[in-house]
């Protein structure tokens, strides 16, 4: 677990992608009981103009936040967390789905060991699909 | 939740026209309920637990042991994930009879036509972890609303709900949603496109589309290009006539992006555009449909792309070069 004493604005956290499939999704809406059908029906979710399905929003902010929580070690110590959806992830179904690569900096250094670290986070083809995405972690 | 689909906006766009009648009256019923005042408390169906932490972790394939396993958790006990704060509370029953400051916002701009929503932003505070065995309870305010925006998705107000998420009186999270309540636009059916007069001067032109070629008719006498095809040569009067296959690039030599009225088989807006082609002549087309009418400019370098229109014809038209 690194500490405040150890990081500086500008540390990079280990970047990590996440395959995003069907599955997933399927398996996400059972776990967080949001069951739109935006997020398992393609059928519908091409007829509103939609690209294809798309994971929740809550989806990818948990899958970006894990590049901090793993870091931090202690999940607890993350204090505030903000994304913005800038575009959506859409969600083929094939073999492959999605892939979500997410990388991170300490952009901050705050009182009470608290640092600030900026998320960015892009699917194949280099769109970002979260913007001003930030955590506030407090470090040992 | 409200929460239906995460897609772009721009909600830096304004200039919408001043909204008359019932909307305008609803709009302004639903800030009557903004402010701080929380609505009903609701309070979750099952404590935080172990068995809707690991389908989440599944879900999303985190394996963190602070979630899974006392003895790998630094804190020696269980962390809910912090992601989880509003899975707890989506199915605490709600009383329909009672409902909450931004239900009332929601329901206002749902009659006023704006029944669509997006999340746009969402951010959460985590004012301290949740533990295992903690009943949440979560109630609801309307912080603000926007006036109404033109967006990428439609005409729209954006609106940011709170969530107070309590153990007991105590605040252990806050979430704030931001979303776009829109108006989707409607896609009229608009008919099919007027079919093609083909006749004996220009039935090669339209086998030519078939075979996705631009044919320019060749004066057979004295070898001039001439569009659209004639029975004989305004120049030197020989009624002998071959073709050209069009290489396909050109320039806009004027343009007219059509609003109104609607015309069938054309989807509005549509820019008619007068190309002139490397080869010389000049032809009336149209602005291929994935292409920007705003991108279109007296001079704009175009390439050549066939298109089928409302009703299945295939047509020749142009788009800005990449």
């Amino acid at each position: 677990m690194p500490s405040y004493a150890d990081v500086e604005v500008g540390t990079a956290l280990p970047e990590q992608s996440f395959p995003v499939q069907r599955l997933n999704l399927v398996m996400y809406c059972g776990a967080s009981g949001d069951f739109n059908i935006i997020h398992w029906n393609e059928r519908i979710a091409t007829a509103v103009g939609l690209p294809n399905v798309i994971a929740h929003g809550m989806f990818t902010m948990a899958e970006a936040g894990r590049v901090v929580t793993d870091w931090a070690g202690d999940p607890g110590a993350v204090l505030e967390y903000g994304v913005r959806f800038s575009k959506p992830v859409p969600v083929p179904d094939d073999d492959k789905g999605a892939m979500l690569t997410v990388s991170g900096r300490v952009e901050d250094k705050l009182d009470g060991n608290r640092v600030v670290v900026g998320l960015t986070a892009t699917i194949e083809g280099g769109t970002q699909v979260l913007s001003g995405a930030r955590a506030v972690v407090r470090l040992p | 939740m409200t929460a239906v689909g995460d897609v772009a906006v721009d909600p830096s766009v304004d200039g919408a026209a001043p909204l008359v009648g019932e909307a305008a009256r609803l709009v302004e019923e639903a800030r009557s309920f903004l402010g701080r005042t929380p609505g009903p408390t609701r309070v979750a169906r099952d404590p935080v637990n172990l068995p809707m932490v690991h389908h989440w972790s599944q879900a999303l394939g985190d394996r963190n042991p602070a979630y899974l396993d006392p003895d790998g958790s630094s804190r020696g006990h269980l962390v809910a994930p912090p992601g989880m704060l509003q899975t707890w509370i989506m199915d605490a029953p709600r009383d329909p009879s009672a409902p909450s400051p931004s239900d009332e916002v929601m329901r206002r701009l749902d009659a006023a036509g704006y029944t669509s929503v997006v999340a746009v932003n969402y951010e959460h505070e985590y004012v301290r972890e949740l533990l295992h065995g903690e009943l949440v309870s979560v109630r609801t305010y309307a912080e603000d609303l926007s006036q109404e925006k033109q967006t990428a998705l439609g005409p729209g107000y954006f609106t940011t709900t709170v969530y107070e998420y309590l153990v007991g009186a105590e605040v252990v999270g806050i979430g704030r949603m931001r979303i776009l309540k829109f108006k989707p636009p409607v896609k009229a059916d608009v008919g099919e496109r007027v079919r093609p007069a083909v006749g004996r001067d220009n039935a090669f032109f339209w086998e030519g589309v078939e075979a996705r070629q631009l044919r320019i008719q060749k004066c057979g006498g004295c070898g001039v290009l001439r569009h659209p095809p004639a029975p004989l040569c305004a120049r030197c009067g020989s009624t002998e006539q071959g073709y050209v296959v069009a290489v396909g690039r050109g320039v806009v030599y004027s343009h007219v992006t059509h609003h109104y009225p609607p015309l069938p088989g054309v989807e509005t807006p549509h820019t008619a555009l007068l190309v002139e082609l490397e080869e010389g002549v000049r032809i009336i087309s149209e602005l291929a449909a994935d292409a920007d009418p705003a991108d279109v400019r007296i001079g704009l370098p175009v390439e050549l792309v066939f298109q089928k229109v409302p009703g299945g014809q295939l047509l020749p038209a142009f788009r800005p070069v990449a």
